[in-house]
């Protein structure tokens, strides 16, 4: 029997008679990490055939063996005697001698090893709730956290960055102007289409402008900018402050004197605050524009009819109103970002599924306050 | 068998650019099998760069990189895959994945690159944390290690192919001495045992003192080698200022 394994790497295993019944096996070549399933077929193979009480390796003709092929033959000695075959090696070279014996096992202390046992369902469910109520601990000391430093802020405002404020305006108000443009657009050209095939078979065409008009400014404006600014610059927060966190950047902060929340978190609310509200009116505006051109186009309305209509319809209290929720969202989202960024522990994987929930909550929280403000708005009105 | 024989790594007249900035100039060396070969030098002398050269992370613009017989520079995608299987990378604080445990992370080169049962891949993963002393830490995260059990668990992943050629950038930066003295015992073990050849970048005189067979000291004015042979004689004997300033721990003058 002989077996070799591509040219180069070359190995053999061939078995003889030997004295009072045992089997000489001969292992020559290369018996490294290519060969050693070829060698482990080869001995399982063996020891499903042999009747022999004793097998003896010979590895005089082995001219290289790395760990791995080490322990492929420790490991065959094992399978052996497990079948009651004693197994004897011999004519081991030193180096030979040397791999085996860093590799076997039984040569080393058995160090104590930290045992994990499995967690049953109730242990699960407390392990849950401690972490739930953990994260309802974070979230208030955040809230508390940021809330204050927003005061002090307030009060003094020479503390707060404001050439960091300028910076995240551009970042997240500026260079999204294409984007919620585009978008706010479309929409409201879509919603004009839509409404103006039903509309027409009640010849109301000129209600398009008003659905359109007073669907933007009470709600989709201010949702959808608020969406994309989760998308766009709420990822973008809770990366930053992940990464930061990872690379223990905010430790450095802290050590330096600087308040984390102070440094990081309130510049990018304030300008979130300062910046989504003109987002929102800007969507509305282009919304209207996207509405306008398809009543022109579609409807045969004229561009002034369209926009007297629209301007009957709005109210100055319904645009204050949703630049004020526009207002409450920016503050939740880049909040909720930031807490989900101090969060990130360990590596690049936290950071990833940190950014992942900080859009993830900025939703939630984005359409949990919107209907929060539609009840408060029915009764104050 | 140390020291002799043809050499594994043989570097021809190597330089390298960075933009418009020399770091290496017309740098040649060899290393040869079952040595333990340290690079040494100040910061920015282009140790981590003739690392990234022997390890094909950087083509440098001149010379030849041959790493057994093979030119890393010239090489094809398919013959430059074939060397990396040969030689394992410690990289400077683990590179170890953090989304796998430590098993998978040993088990990740053994799976993607032979064809091994898994249950064998298992006994050799069991096989290299045992060699590194980190028996019973198969299920752990690598956040959940400290630096020197980092450290050991890179090295078990580097050898998980049983490589000929070890590259080790910075072994002990940033441990502590009791630690980093494991690690110099860790290397000269396997160093003895498997007698795989040692590429280390190093900073440690104490370290570099216990576990070097040869060294070689970079310069970054003289963009290149300005030492080469056993540490303690070089110690001993420096008649380069530099050379002498390294091993003395005497700051350069307008320091």
């Amino acid at each position: 029997m002989q077996s070799s394994v591509g040219a180069g790497k070359h190995y053999a295993f061939r078995t003889q008679e030997a004295e009072s019944g045992s089997l000489k096996v001969g292992i020559s070549g290369i018996l490294s990490v290519e060969t050693a399933k070829a060698f482990t077929a080869d001995v399982d193979g063996l020891l499903d055939r042999t009747s022999a009480p004793a097998l003896i390796f010979d590895l005089n003709g082995i001219e290289y063996l790395d760990s791995t092929g080490a322990l492929a033959l420790i490991l065959s000695r094992d399978k052996a005697a497990r079948k009651s075959i004693h197994v004897r090696m011999t004519g081991m070279s030193a180096e030979t001698g040397r791999m085996i014996g860093i590799v076997d096992p039984e040569a080393d202390c058995c160090c104590e090893t930290p045992k994990r046992t499995a967690p049953n369902a109730w242990m699960r469910a407390q392990d849950v709730a401690a972490r739930l109520s953990d994260r309802m601990d974070l979230i208030c000391l955040f809230v508390g956290d940021l809330a204050a430093s927003l005061a002090a802020s307030l009060v003094r405002p020479r503390s707060v960055r404001w050439e960091a404020v300028l910076f995240y305006m551009k970042r997240a108000g500026m260079e999204g102007l294409p984007i919620v443009g585009l978008i706010s657009i479309l929409l409201g050209m879509i919603m004009a289409f839509m409404a103006s095939l039903q509309l027409r078979m009640f010849g109301a065409n000129l209600y398009v402008a008003s659905l359109v008009s007073i669907a933007l400014v009470k709600e989709l404006g201010p949702i959808m900018t608020a969406i994309l600014f989760a998308g766009r610059s709420g990822s973008a927060f809770s990366a930053e402050i992940g990464t930061m966190r990872v690379n223990e950047e905010i430790d450095a902060l802290s050590t330096m004197g600087f308040e984390p929340v102070n440094f990081l978190v309130v510049p990018k609310v304030i300008a979130s605050i300062l910046v989504v509200p003109i987002l929102t009116l800007y969507a509305d505006l282009l919304g209207i524009l996207g509405g306008l051109f398809v009543g022109i186009a579609g409807m045969d309305l004229t561009v002034q009819s369209y926009l007297q209509q629209t301007k009957e319809s709005l109210e100055v209290f319904d645009v204050v109103s949703s630049l004020f929720k526009s207002m409450c969202f920016a503050a939740l989202i880049a909040g909720i970002s930031c807490h989900h960024g101090f969060q990130a522990k360990g590596g690049a994987e936290a950071v990833g599924s940190a950014t992942t929930s900080a859009v993830v909550s900025s939703i939630f929280l984005i359409i949990i306050t919107d209907s929060a403000f539609a009840i408060m708005l029915h009764y104050i009105r | 068998m140390r020291g002799s024989g043809q050499p594994v790594i043989d570097i021809q007249g190597i330089s390298a650019y960075y933009r418009d900035h020399r770091v290496l100039e017309d740098v040649s060396l060899r290393v040869f099998r079952g040595e333990i070969f340290v690079v040494v030098g100040e910061s920015g002398c282009g140790k981590s760069t003739l690392l990234k050269c022997m390890t094909g992370l950087y083509r440098p613009d001149q010379g030849r990189v041959l790493i057994q017989d093979t030119d890393l520079i010239s090489a094809d995608d398919e013959a430059l895959l074939q060397v990396k299987r040969r030689f394992g990378v410690l990289f400077q604080s683990g590179a170890l994945i953090g989304s796998m445990t430590l098993a998978e992370n040993i088990a990740l080169p053994l799976t993607e690159h032979t064809d091994l049962d898994p249950g064998f891949i298992d006994e050799i993963v069991r096989m290299k944390l045992r060699l590194v002393n980190l028996a019973g830490y198969e299920d752990a995260f690598p956040s959940e290690l400290s630096g020197g059990m980092k450290k050991r668990a890179g090295i078990a992943r580097a050898l998980a192919l049983d490589p000929q050629i070890l590259f080790l950038d910075e072994l002990s930066a940033g441990l502590d001495p009791v630690t980093s003295a494991g690690l110099d015992q860790l290397v000269k073990d396997i160093n003895a045992g498997m007698g795989t050849t040692m590429v280390i970048v190093s900073h440690e005189l104490n370290s570099i003192m216990t576990i070097a067979d040869r060294i070689i000291m970079l310069d970054k004015r003289a963009r290149g080698i300005i030492a080469e042979g056993d540490p303690r004689k070089i110690s001993e004997n420096a008649s380069d200022p530099r050379v002498h300033r390294f091993f003395n721990r005497i700051p350069p003058k307008g320091f």
